[in-house]
């Protein structure tokens, strides 16, 4: 009856296979009992590290809107330097401002979409600060901070618009305070998507802490915190080791989950105003973030600094931000103010929305700058900016601006080029002196001035290429300055500014203002020619040299010049590089003073050339001679009544020079081969010994002459 | 939860008025498929028959673990958020895994001892004395006004197809016309009748059938069942082959089942507490309650305690209820309380007669004897008798509870287990029912009825797989949510009126 005995001879009889079917049967057992827990584990990991996703709601856009925004895009260029925009979280019920909801990036994307943006990657990006050629038309989308919103709502809407977004990580915060901040299993799972790329937000100094005795709270990136054990503050080294090793750790942290190295560092509180104690002289922190990073992206600058050149040069990139309240439409709009355009410009002052003030005032118009007013008074000062995030990578432009009612005693305009760049070049300019000024505020300091044909209008030229800055006014006369700057340093708009220092005097004025484009290298630092209906001989500004780059030390003024020197000759040359095409000129002076017969003075024209004609005059002759003034030869003589003052007058054509002295005396010098060339005017005086006074000329002029 | 906290049923409800006693009455129809073997067995079966034991346990264990994988994957679903929420989740993860543990040891483990030899037995195997081939048993029954059902019953006893019985029915001063049936069969079957001449008890009543006992083994069963033919034959059967036995208990259901919907949901749990909760036990060799309707003992098992269980007292008082649990308590424990009874009872002819050695016994189940009893059929009574089962489970506690951990992990695991299961159930109806909503939990509320449900549907589908042709596991829901929402507060209220119970002689 008791069948074990019979158990023990079957097992007796077991052999291989038996062994193998039960540890098989056992083997079975125990998975089928530890399969659903291992699921059951990895079910919960992945719930908890992976929030559901919502799904998108269906959002309804306004046609008449959507319409505007695709015509919209015609007007935009075709490729531009990107604009970076700024979001923080995205969440259908947080009530902050940094928080859009999910139906509102929705549009923002939709409107994008519509006029035509494209969505860079940070590679694209990247690429594009590193020198490459502008993407078309796109913009590239930041999340600062990483939370698990980009993940629940900002991911199905990216990919119903086929975009993409950087996301920028505290990675000290990754998998912590879930659900606020993403995980990495999301990370991950977007990274894999392609819609998104990982960027660098600090590893865990995205937060205030003390940094002085009083319990003063600011940014743990930008200070230096207090240490209370030593009642001190952290000194550099202590400073420099805790920034390193937070970024060290943040590297390691996206290297340690698979993702590509970041390029590209966000500020935390995209706050560079926070700095309360970091030593000066010592590590500029954003020195310390480019040996690591491209460039480094905040949303508040001292400067415009929108992504394009001057961006690159800076390796910092200016974010539009956008906030809980910005409508689909107002971002759309921020956007194309903030696209760069090239410096061109018809009429800037019929575009009063183009403008920023400067001033203080928040006035939205420019009536200050063209008379239309409102003035801030009767006296005071106005400025405002054109297009100041658009125009910061101008480069190689020209301003043409009229300036009116300049008065005497107090009132001037400036105008200032390659604004907000590293060295602004200002012009300022008053009834009766130009004057060149570099840098910004009152830091500006003086480069050169020049005494103008006094006048309540004026018109500047202010050329804008390469390292040059070049001004000319009225045509007439010019100033130049070259600026160290380079590349994207030096890039910038303009920016005018009218001030009134009297109560008795008007605001001056613009009444023309044109920006256009010129082909880079067009100017050069060479004086540019002057033309006779432009010139002015007694302009106080002008250049009367004894020989090139020696100034004369005659007295230039009033109506004529006067030698000053204790030498017995004295020669003095107008303009002589800027002259030296002149011909069909007239050249008309009054000689005076000629008091003893040991006195003379001559009048020159096409000097510079070899034929290079001097009608001298004494009290009782003239003479006609050829040549420079080291080696002139005479060619013909007459004999003057005797007077102490004789008018010259002399004729420059092609191929005769006309003569005539006190309207009486006539000579028609065939002006061939040596005798002839272009050039412009001189004046020089002789004496025979020096206590003899000087012979002066007065009335002199130039003007155009109708010969052959 | 649910599993409410019966023992197996135990006691003859008190009879009908008396009726006229029926003449040559046959055996009522019995639901079908209970004569022959219960259920042929399929392809699945029959191979699993033809493999080695070993491989044959492994494969039921892949098998089972493959049935209850949705409980599995459920739990495993909630096991990692357990420690975020154990308040919410921590009660139905508890039951959730008991339920599953013993389904899981019921369907992998247990074997029925008169169909196959058992896998697990003593390593004192040697120590047991065998009893004979065929030995000789006693088949007793204490009746008190069953005049209705006593006929079939004492005919089905009678038809019992085993060879060497001594069938012995005490009347207990009957006041119907059961003594008058009771004649009556006695001279036409071969059964012996004590006409007792004053009320005893039953406890008492069966031990002066005892006196008159001569059989190796006793058999009980109750005036309100019916056996099947085979029925004690088969439990005789596993105790010849399995020395180690002391006793085994009959596979009861419902008799009256399809009457109303309230005996066929007692009919499902039926099944469930003896297919599930007695095999569990038994597989460990400590079924708690050797049930009534059908209880077969080695007389070498009991007979000393014979009376220390007719004088059963209860804080101060003799104690009416819990016969089938104390008498299986005797088994279970008299390795450590078997001296100190008999020392009690040193003068009792049952101690004095012949001294029987105490051992560790066993106590198995045997699933294919099958045996019916009468349930309840409307609500007072059923609730009449709920309470007596928890009174009993009351007074059992403390005798059984204070050696059950002797008895090795499993068996603590499941009779403590199931204690705990039974004290908490009224603070958990009190927490989920009352308590939450009044707190704005009601969510909690229909999580507790969820797990509720689920769990009688649970059981029900077990049921389903044991009975495949039967669409009553439907029922089970309904039982489940009667047990967590009204049969939990018995316990309390039980505890309160506890020595009613005690005190009280009439047995009505």
């Amino acid at each position: 009856m008791n069948a074990r005995p019979d158990a023990r001879r079957a097992g007796g009889r077991r052999g291989v296979l038996h062994w193998i079917a039960r540890l098989t049967l056992v083997a079975v057992a125990l998975s089928v009992l530890a399969l659903p827990f291992y699921a059951g584990w990895q079910y919960y990991v992945f719930r908890r590290d992976v929030t559901p996703q919502g799904a998108p709601a269906p959002t309804h856009l306004d046609r008449a809107l959507q319409a505007s925004w695709h015509s919209g895009a015609e007007k935009l260029p075709e490729a531009a330097p990107p604009v970076v925009l700024t979001y923080h979280d995205i969440s259908p019920t947080n009530p902050s401002q940094y928080v859009v909801t999910p139906q509102r990036f929705d549009e923002q994307l939709a409107a994008l979409e519509a006029a035509g943006y494209r969505t860079l990657t940070t590679d694209e990006f990247v690429d594009y600060l590193r020198g490459g050629p502008a993407p078309p038309r796109s913009v590239y989308i930041t999340f600062d901070d990483g939370t698990n919103g980009l993940w629940v709502y900002g991911d199905r809407i990216l990919a119903k618009h086929h975009m993409h977004a950087a996301s920028y990580l505290i990675t000290g915060k990754v998998d912590h305070n879930r659900p606020y901040y993403l995980s990495w299993a999301e990370i991950s799972r977007m990274a894999a998507s392609g819609r998104w790329d990982f960027q660098d937000h600090t590893h865990d100094l995205h937060q205030r802490g003390q940094v002085d005795a009083d319990g003063t709270q600011a940014s743990a990136l930008s200070n230096r915190l207090w240490l209370p054990d030593k009642r001190r503050v952290e000194n550099v080294e202590e400073y420099q080791a805790r920034l390193d090793g937070d970024i060290a750790q943040s590297l390691t942290d996206f290297a340690d989950h698979g993702l590509p190295r970041p390029q590209l560092f966000a500020y935390p509180f995209s706050e560079m105003s926070e700095r309360i104690n970091l030593p000066i002289p010592g590590p500029s922190l954003q020195g310390v973030l480019e040996r690591t990073f491209v460039a480094t992206l905040t949303d508040l600058t001292h400067r415009p600094l929108p992504a394009g050149r001057r961006a690159a040069a800076a390796r910092q990139v200016q974010r539009l931000e956008v906030f809980q309240d910005t409508t689909a439409d107002q971002l759309l709009t921020q956007v194309r103010q903030w696209t760069l355009v090239p410096p061109v410009a018809d009429a800037p002052l019929q575009e009063p929305a183009s403008w920023v003030r400067t001033d203080g005032s928040n006035a939205k118009d420019i009536g200050v700058l063209t008379g239309a007013g409102p003035y801030p008074g009767t006296s005071g000062y106005a400025a405002a900016d054109y297009l100041p995030m658009a125009s910061v990578d101008w480069t190689d432009y020209t301003v043409t601006a009229t300036v009116s009612d300049l008065a005497d005693g107090g009132n001037n305009v400036n105008l200032t080029t390659r604004n907000d760049s590293a060295d602004p070049i200002t012009v300022g300019l008053s009834r009766s002196t130009v004057t060149l000024l570099r840098g910004s505020g009152d830091k500006r300091e003086q480069i050169s001035a020049k005494p103008l044909v006094a006048a309540a209008t004026h018109q500047i030229d202010v050329t804008v290429s390469g390292n040059l800055v070049k001004v000319l006014v009225d045509g007439r006369t010019e100033l130049s300055t070259t600026t160290t700057a380079t590349g994207g340093n030096a890039t910038g708009g303009i920016s005018l500014s009218v001030r009134n220092g009297s109560d008795r005097t008007p605001w001056p004025k613009f009444t023309a203002l044109k920006v256009a484009q010129v082909p880079p290298g067009a100017a050069t630092s060479a004086a540019s020619t002057l033309s006779v209906a432009k010139a002015v001989l007694l302009d106080p500004g002008a250049s009367w040299a004894t020989a090139p780059g020696v100034p004369s030390s005659m007295h230039v003024g009033g109506d004529g010049l006067a030698p000053t020197g204790l030498a017995l000759s004295d020669y003095a040359a107008f303009e002589q590089e800027r002259t030296a095409g002149w011909t069909r000129y007239t050249v008309r002076g009054t000689v005076r003073r000629l008091n003893t017969p040991g006195v003379s003075a001559a009048l020159w024209a096409r000097v510079g050339s070899p034929g290079a004609v001097s009608v001298e005059v004494s009290r009782r002759g003239v003479k006609v001679l050829s040549g420079s003034a080291d080696n002139r030869r005479l060619v013909a003589s007459r004999a003057l009544a005797d007077a102490d003052h004789h008018d010259v007058e002399i004729t420059v054509g092609s191929e005769t020079t006309w003569i005539t002295v006190d309207g009486t005396v006539n000579f028609a010098v065939p002006a061939k081969g040596d005798a002839g060339g272009t050039g412009g005017v001189a004046f020089s005086a002789y004496r025979d010994v020096t206590r003899n006074a000087w012979p002066t000329v007065r009335n002199l002029k130039v003007y155009e002459a109708a010969v052959k | 939860m649910i599993l409410h906290p019966l023992p197996a049923p135990e006691e003859t409800p008190a009879g009908p008025p008396p009726g006229l006693p029926a003449t040559d009455r046959v055996l009522p129809p019995l639901p079908p498929g209970v004569r022959a073997p219960v259920r042929r067995p399929g392809p699945l079966g029959r191979a699993m028959d033809r493999m080695d034991p070993a491989v044959r346990h492994g494969f039921r264990r892949v098998l089972t673990l493959l049935c209850i994988l949705p409980l599995l994957l459920i739990l495993a679903r909630e096991a990692p958020r357990l420690p975020q929420s154990p308040l919410i989740l921590g009660y139905g993860f508890v039951v959730l895994t008991g339920t599953i543990a013993m389904l899981y040891i019921a369907y992998s483990k247990y074997d029925d001892p008169a169909v196959r030899e058992l896998r697990r037995r003593p390593r004192d195997l040697d120590t047991f004395p065998p009893l004979p081939a065929v030995p000789r048993v006693s088949f007793l029954l204490a009746v008190k006004d069953e005049e209705d059902c006593i006929e079939d019953c004492v005919r089905s006893m009678a038809a019992s197809d085993y060879p060497d019985l001594q069938i012995v029915v005490v009347d207990d001063l009957s006041e119907d016309g059961t003594r008058d049936v009771l004649r009556r069969l006695e001279h036409e079957l071969d059964i012996t009748v004590l006409y007792l001449d004053k009320n005893l008890g039953k406890k008492h009543a069966l031990v002066r059938a005892c006196e008159i006992a001569d059989g190796d083994v006793i058999a009980f069963t109750d005036s309100d069942c019916i056996l099947a033919p085979d029925a004690l034959r088969r439990c005789i059967d596993a105790l010849v082959r399995h020395p180690e036995l002391g006793a085994v208990s009959g596979h009861c259901r419902a008799l009256n089942a399809p009457v109303s919907v309230f005996t066929r949901a007692q009919d499902v749990w039926y099944e469930g507490q003896f297919r599930v909760a007695k095999a569990a036990e038994a597989v460990f060799g400590s079924v708690a309650c050797v049930s009534g309707p059908l209880a077969v003992f080695r007389r070498d098992a009991i007979y000393n305690y014979l009376p220390a269980w007719a004088g059963d007292r209860f804080l101060g008082a003799p104690f009416r209820f819990a016969t089938d649990r104390q008498l299986t308590g005797y088994v279970l424990g008299q390795k450590w309380k078997g001296q100190g009874l008999k020392r009690q009872y040193a003068d009792s002819p049952f101690v004095t007669a012949e001294d029987f050695p105490e051992r560790t016994w066993r106590i198995g189940y045997v699933q294919s004897a099958r045996v019916w009893t009468n349930v309840p059929a409307r609500f007072r009574p059923f609730m009449k008798q709920q309470i007596r089962w928890k009174k009993s489970f009351i007074r059992n506690m403390c005798f059984t509870g204070t050696f059950m951990w002797r008895r090795g992990l499993g068996p603590a695991a499941l009779y403590y287990g199931h204690a705990l299961w039974v004290v908490s159930a009224p603070f958990m109806a009190f927490r989920h029912l009352l308590w939450a909503p009044l707190h704005g939990a009601a969510f909690l509320t229909l999580l507790y009825l969820c797990g509720v449900v689920l769990k009688g549907l649970v059981w029900g589908l077990a049921f389903k797989v044991d009975n495949p042709g039967d669409t009553r596991w439907r029922y089970r829901p309904v039982m489940s949510l009667l047990s967590s929402v009204i049969l939990a507060w018995l316990l309390p209220y039980s505890l309160a009126t506890i020595r009613r119970g005690v005190w009280s002689r009439s047995a009505t």
